[in-house]
């Protein structure tokens, strides 16, 4: 069956069909009286094999960090055992609407031992992370070559710090400072600058 | 709430700077070049005077209402206004709720020092009975979308309200005051186009937008009026700003000030309007 | 540039002999309504709306993270509304603070909007819908609800339907479909309405002034037709800026 152009653009409460015909995917609901309906502005796609529709969204994709999603944060506190973040950015996900407060505990830096964050990270520094859970804080962990720091200024004169032979390097006043740095430390950098 | 913003700064100044170097923006404007000015004129038909004002994605509204009020004490003759500014929480991610914080009370102090010192008003035709009964205009300005330079578009928005205001006469018979269901222009003389700078680095630009706040060193404000001469000056945030910065600040002032008066409604004829009837005399 | 209006006065009659009210509308007629979607660039979804005189601004932000932490709730957002007037969207000037009027309505509109939203999906964050009411000539809540639930939309806010809201004046004697202020100033009874249209579950319910049973069925009934009507006016404006964006998103 063709349907028109207009027809085929569905509203939050559009009905879709009866639930005898297609379970509810993303972006559709089951109403109390057995109907499918939609909850966003999309489009509606109706999978016959797995008998599911779903609404592609055209309005603003939302993203709230994820068990799994891999972020951007900025440390915002530092104290021996744990560090405040706050996130905001999901990578390849859309922009988020807003920051989300994190927390980066001393355990979830490296399977060796740490020990003290002062050595980690630092107030300021953006890192890379993994959301781990999101109880009462998005806890967040850094272990892994491709997670930490990936951009820092030099605690002295606030020049970005380059990464020099695994060392981080201020080229102004020529201070080594240390961090857990990412894999990805340079490239950021660079493509931020 | 903040939001990336805060973080973008540090990495956006670098390329902001970089291209200025250059002599280029980020949105390809010009150094001293506005954004695109739209002004609406008396979109709330319930107040006597109003403007929308657009200068890019910064929205800005402003509204005039007339009351009866007493003068101020230093000044028994002459009629009075009150401008007030706030920064709606639907303008931004970061603007909250509550009474105006110190920006936009800033904005609505700039804004009236235009207008008072170039006497875009003339008060004392506002005086109905001398220390006794005036007319008071009170001007709301309300920012509906910020993308930087909130300063110019209520300052537009103001002068642009106040330049199509109507306000009712009055009948004065024996100390009784009388409204009368005749409406008048306001007594607006003058035209002050506040004109909103900032320095980033070593550069000045005009008409700032939210990008280049974030990351300007100073800013200035210098109010212009109808015959080219400053009336309000207002340098913002910290920083600091060279002689040679100011000198240039105010001379492109006045040249942008000429230009952007052109979107504006020209003064009101007022000369054969009588604001009060005085009776019985 | 449209003329000012000065002074709400009332006329002999509200509603004359052949069923006109004073703007010239039938008893059973809506204002003209304009709805336009994503009209602020900074929220994350918003509405401009026109309802006959009234004129309204709505903007969504977020989800978001919730300051003070501690409200927030462990297994769903927040929703967060703030109904406000500008001090010269009425002829006498009010005073910019909240009035506690506008704190009520705050609430009822919050509590309108919430049935409709799907909040569990976001725990521990805040939605912020804030109403400004530019002008107001009679039924600004309903016509704020109308706007914020088009914003809502906008922001990609996953929701069970929409909301609508109308209100149901009672004016000399007669039921009126979404008064004005001139007839809720002078009327007997006035009734605001707010639904999710396609599920038929009304969502705000007030009323004031006097009304018999059957006049309150009746303004019930007239209430939805008024709904149905601005229901359809809110997906055309949705559907207006949708289309041209699926059709950007087909050609590339």
């Amino acid at each position: 069956m063709e349907k028109s152009e207009e027809s085929s653009l569905v509203m939050p409460g559009e009905s879709l069909c009866v639930i005898e015909e297609f379970e509810p995917g993303p972006g559709a609901y089951e109403g109390s009286d057995g109907k499918v309906y939609s909850q966003v502005v999309g489009v509606p796609v109706y999978d016959l094999d797995e008998r599911i529709v779903k609404v592609e969204k055209l309005s603003k994709k939302l993203s709230i960090p994820e068990i799994g999603d891999v972020v951007l944060a900025r440390v915002i506190d530092v104290k021996s055992i744990y560090a405040a973040v706050k996130i905001f950015e999901v990578e390849g996900k859309p922009p988020l609407t807003g920051l989300f407060s994190g927390i980066l505990h001393i355990s979830q830096v490296s399977t060796s031992f740490v020990r003290t964050l002062y050595d980690v990270v630092r107030i300021g520094d953006i890192i890379r992370a993994q959301v781990l859970n999101r109880a009462p804080l998005y806890q967040i962990s850094i272990r892994g070559r491709e997670f930490g720091v990936v951009y820092a200024l030099c605690s002295e004169c606030l020049t970005p710090l380059v990464l020099r032979s695994l060392q981080l390097f201020c080229p102004k006043c020529r201070r080594v400072e240390k961090r857990k740095v990412a894999f990805s430390y340079y490239m950021v950098r660079r493509s931020s600058a | 709430m903040p939001r990336s913003e805060e973080i973008i700064p540090k990495i956006k100044r670098q390329q902001i700077m970089s291209m200025l170097a250059k002599g280029e923006r980020l949105d390809g404007r010009r150094l001293d070049e506005y954004r695109p000015i739209s002004i609406e004129l008396g979109v709330v038909e319930k107040a006597e005077g109003s403007a929308m004002v657009r200068l890019g994605n910064t929205i800005s509204i402003a509204g005039v209402k007339v009351e009866l009020g007493k003068p101020y004490p230093d000044t028994p003759d002459e009629g009075a206004f009150i401008v007030n500014a706030e920064f709606l929480p639907l303008a931004s991610p970061t603007f909250e709720p509550g009474p105006p914080d110190e920006s936009a009370i800033e904005v609505a102090r700039v804004v009236d020092r235009g207008i008072r010192s170039s006497g875009a008003i003339d008060l004392k035709k506002l005086c109905i009975l001398p220390g006794e009964k005036v007319w008071v205009v009170y001007i709301d300005v309300y920012v509906l979308n910020h993308d930087g330079n909130m300063m110019d578009a209520s300052g537009l928005a103001t002068i642009a309200a106040l330049l199509i205001a109507k306000m009712p006469k009055v009948a004065v018979k024996e100390g009784k005051v009388t409204i009368l269901d005749e409406w008048v222009p306001l007594p607006v003389v003058n035209r002050p186009v506040p004109v909103t700078m900032a320095k980033i680095g070593e550069k000045i630009v005009v008409d700032p937008s939210l990008d280049e706040e974030l990351v300007m060193d100073c800013r200035i404000t210098v109010t212009i009026d109808e015959s080219d001469r400053i009336c309000a000056v207002q340098k913002g945030i910290g920083g600091s700003l060279t002689v040679d910065d100011v000198k240039y600040a105010s001379k492109l002032a006045v040249e942008k000030a000429k230009e952007i008066r052109k979107a504006l409604p020209p003064l009101p004829s007022i000369e054969d309007v009588e604001w009060i009837v005085k009776e019985g005399q | 540039m449209s003329q000012l209006v000065r002074k709400v006065e009332r006329p002999p009659r509200l509603i004359d002999e052949e069923g006109r009210r004073a703007d010239g509308r039938k008893v059973d007629e809506l204002r003209r309504i304009k709805i336009e979607v994503g009209v602020l660039k900074n929220a994350d979804g918003s509405c401009y709306l026109e309802q006959g005189r009234n004129k309204i601004m709505a903007a969504v932000y977020g989800p978001r993270e919730l300051h003070p932490r501690h409200l927030a709730m462990p297994d769903r957002a927040i929703l967060r509304c703030r109904y406000h007037m500008v001090p010269f969207s009425v002829l006498e000037r009010k005073s910019p603070a909240p009035t506690r009027r506008e704190i009520e309505l705050s609430k009822v509109i919050r509590e309108a909007l919430e049935p409709a939203i799907f909040l569990e999906y976001f725990p521990r964050t805040t939605i912020d819908v804030f109403i400004e009411v530019i002008q107001a000539d009679g039924g600004t809540r309903c016509a704020g609800i109308t706007a914020a639930a088009v914003a809502l939309a906008d922001a990609g806010i996953p929701m069970r339907d929409l909301v609508a809201a109308i209100a149901v004046g009672k004016v000399e004697g007669q039921l009126v479909l979404d008064p004005m202020d001139l007839e809720d100033r002078y009327g007997e009874a006035d009734m605001p309405v707010a639904m999710m249209p396609s599920l038929g579950k009304i969502t705000l319910l007030q009323a004031d002034g006097l009304m018999t049973l059957e006049e309150f069925e009746k303004a019930l009934e007239l209430a939805m037709r008024g709904i149905k009507e601005i229901y359809n006016k809110q997906k055309e404006a949705l559907r207006e800026k949708y289309l041209a964006i699926k059709r950007e998103v087909e050609v590339t």
